[in-house]
């Protein structure tokens, strides 16, 4: 169903040349409705009405005229076109002049408010946000114009004749409430969805099968079946389910059409075991009935929404990691070589005019060469944070420390030739982790003991590894100049710091400094470990 | 393979004429290489080393050959090495220079049959010290 969503991207704007949003739809449309209503309300079965034409006139108005300019203007044209559409409509069905116009200003009226309380958006809101602004949407443009048609409509037909109010009113409010919650919001999709889009979804073999099972089971219930409302929801049900909202909202206008119209036609005689078809509260269960169903509607569609929504940040998010991944590579590469170049010719000037320089001069190149290096390092690990985001995807496998350790010290074997570092090792275990980001977490804590290393003496690290079930705990102990107790607080950390504390997260460990320790320092990391591997993996490192 | 020591000739590749310069002065003041020919493109150092040996002039004993270089790169130029007719110059052998330790790229350059060694840039005397220690060794 993720084809559907091609509507909403051009839902905002309806061209002006459409022409369902012209004053002739509005005119035009009202005066259908209204008859095809009023027809329905005549046929010798009928008590219970459904007047169909105010919710179209109120999604017009609240879609339609917007913005601040001749606004006042266009609300009286549209509301007198309204008017003369309810008059021509009543005609046309043979009603005397005076009756009609008792009705008038209770329906123009009606049609004001709930257009009044849908603007500013609201109208377009109820099928783009949500289940809460459907609703609310439903409770202004649909409970409240009825409300207040239904007490204007009943003051006024109580007035000029002998009919108790109480009967005009409850007739009144249920069909006006039916045909609002109903015609609303098809009307609003018919408003804001361009025509292609609709047809698209309404002109398919799903779709009239779904119109013809609603119609088959809502006769079908309402002539046979005791709590008929029960079975006509469900083809609803389904098409909440399965259908874009535009399907639905046609379906439920569909199905309480076919409601007034058996009801009018007499079709629904032979009493329901329930109550008589004759008997008042008939619109009003069928509401209840049909209002989960749009609720539910709504519900899917925003998920369908959002989950296509989230689909496409994530896309978006992950391509933007890769050029930021792509870019930190790139530059800590072609930085390099400048500073590179920066680093040697300094030497080499250090080294040509050893004897010529001043000693403050000869200090100033010292500087040059220092800072250069320094930027190196700091290169180096953009390179290997850049490469850390990439290696935290790699599966956890049982990987023997051992090789790691291996590995990260040939590939400090430079460093560790010029510093004589001394290692102090145990036959290390295997251990479930990322092979590269343990590898990457060993060269950055032999480098940084490298660094601390005293003068006129080889640096010496001693690396111990104790794995309890489910944990496995590393600590690297060395002599030299002690860390600060608060480096690996949030932004104390240097970078390689920041590399290994970003490792051992990507494995759900922590790290923390030992604070026991008398000369140097002593960095534990724990590992959480699976503890059926950490037991297997016991046994294979101590055979 | 063990080379006699000083390295009698050496060609350094390079597009970055700073780096060729660095190069040739650290390699000769390390005392590792008696003699240095540089070359700042790969297309034209093949040409060269064809003629040479053709010609029958000595050809280098050691090639160091960059990774990043436009045009012909460092690995397409051991492609065309390896392609050769010249049994002499298919074996010629090779140490890569890079100006990022990337362990891909590291990995890549020691799959080579021609490819002896890897160094990442900037070099110093004390790394072709280094460089010449583990050549000879192996």
């Amino acid at each position: 169903m993720s084809a559907s969503f091609g509507w909403r991207t051009s839902l905002r704007s309806p061209g002006p040349t459409d022409p369902v949003g012209s004053w002739w739809a509005l005119g035009v449309g009202f005066l259908v409705l209204a008859w095809v209503s009023i027809l329905l309300s005549r046929q010798p079965g009928s008590v219970a009405s459904l007047w169909l034409a105010n919710a179209w006139a109120i999604a017009w108005l609240s879609t339609r005229v917007q913005g601040s300019q001749g606004r006042g203007v266009q609300l009286a044209f549209a509301l007198a076109a309204v008017a003369l559409a309810n008059l021509l409509a009543n005609l046309a069905a043979g009603d005397a002049l005076p009756e009609t116009l008792v009705f008038l200003p209770a329906n123009v009226l009606e049609v004001a408010v709930g257009a009044w309380l849908l603007s500013g958006g609201r109208a377009w809101r109820m099928l783009q946000q949500g289940p809460r602004a459907f609703m609310s949407g439903l409770w202004r443009g649909a409970l409240m114009p009825a409300v207040v048609g239904t007490v204007l409509g009943a003051l006024a037909f109580s007035s000029t004749s002998a009919l108790p109010w109480q009967d005009v009113a409850q007739t009144w409010f249920e069909g006006d409430l039916i045909g609002n919650v109903v015609t609303l919001p098809l009307a609003i999709c018919v408003l804001t969805i361009p025509r292609a889009e609709l047809l698209r979804v309404w002109v398919r073999p799903g779709t009239l099968a779904l119109l013809l099972l609603c119609t088959a089971a809502t006769l079908v219930a309402g002539a046979w079946l005791p709590m008929p409302f029960a079975y006509m929801a469900v083809p609803l049900l389904a098409a909440a389910s399965l259908s874009p909202f535009p399907v639905l909202a046609l379906a439920t206008f569909v199905t309480a059409l076919t409601v007034g119209l058996a009801t009018a036609l007499g079709w629904f005689v032979p009493p329901p075991i329930s109550a008589s078809w004759e008997s008042l509260f008939i619109n009003l269960p069928l509401v209840l009935t049909l209002l989960p169903v749009l609720m539910l509607g709504i519900s899917i569609e925003d998920q369908r929404r959002q989950r296509a929504e989230l689909q496409s940040s994530l896309q978006q998010l992950s391509r933007a990691h890769e050029g930021l991944q792509a870019f930190a590579r790139m530059a800590s590469h072609d930085l390099r070589e400048p500073v590179n170049t920066i680093a040697s010719f300094s030497q080499l000037l250090q080294q040509d005019e050893a004897g010529r320089l001043a000693p403050r001069s000869a200090q100033f190149l010292t500087h040059v060469q220092e800072a250069a290096m320094r930027m190196r390092r700091l290169l180096d690990s953009l390179l290997d944070h850049a490469r850390l985001d990439r290696d935290a995807t790699e599966p956890v496998t049982l990987v023997p420390l051992d090789d790691v350790l291996n590995q990260a010290l040939d590939s400090l074997a430079a460093r560790v030739r010029e510093t004589g570092l001394q290692v102090q090792r145990q036959a290390l275990p295997q251990v479930l982790g990322r092979r590269s980001l343990l590898v990457l977490l060993f060269q950055n804590l032999l480098s940084r003991a490298m660094k601390a290393g005293l003068a006129g003496e080889p640096p010496r690290v001693a690396v111990q590894v104790l794995l309890t079930p489910g944990r496995l705990i590393i600590s690297v102990r060395d002599h030299g100049l002690a860390l600060p107790p608060d480096v690996l607080a949030e932004g104390e950390l240097d970078a390689s710091m920041a590399l290994c504390r970003h490792a051992v997260e990507v494995h759900g460990g922590s790290m923390w400094l030992d604070a026991d320790v008398a000369e140097g320092s002593r960095v534990c990391i724990a590992l959480p470990q699976n503890h059926e591997f950490a037991a297997e993996a016991t046994m294979e490192s101590h055979p | 393979m063990s080379l006699p020591m000083p390295w009698p000739r050496v060609m350094v590749i390079d597009d970055s004429e700073t780096d060729l310069l660095l190069a040739e002065i650290w390699l000769q003041r390390s005392g590792v290489a008696a003699e240095v020919v540089t070359c700042q493109r790969a297309d034209l150092a093949l040409t060269a080393l064809c003629q040479c040996a053709e010609s029958g002039g000595a050809l280098p004993t050691l090639l160091l050959l960059d990774i990043n270089m436009p045009g012909m790169g460092g690995f397409a130029f051991l492609d065309a090495k390896a392609a050769l007719p010249d049994a002499a110059l298919r074996t010629l052998p090779v140490v890569m220079l890079s100006s990022s330790p990337d362990e891909e790229e590291h990995q890549r350059a020691l799959s080579h049959p021609a490819v002896l060694d890897f160094v990442v840039k900037p070099a110093s005397p004390a790394v072709f010290q280094a460089l010449a220690q583990r050549l000879s060794q192996a």
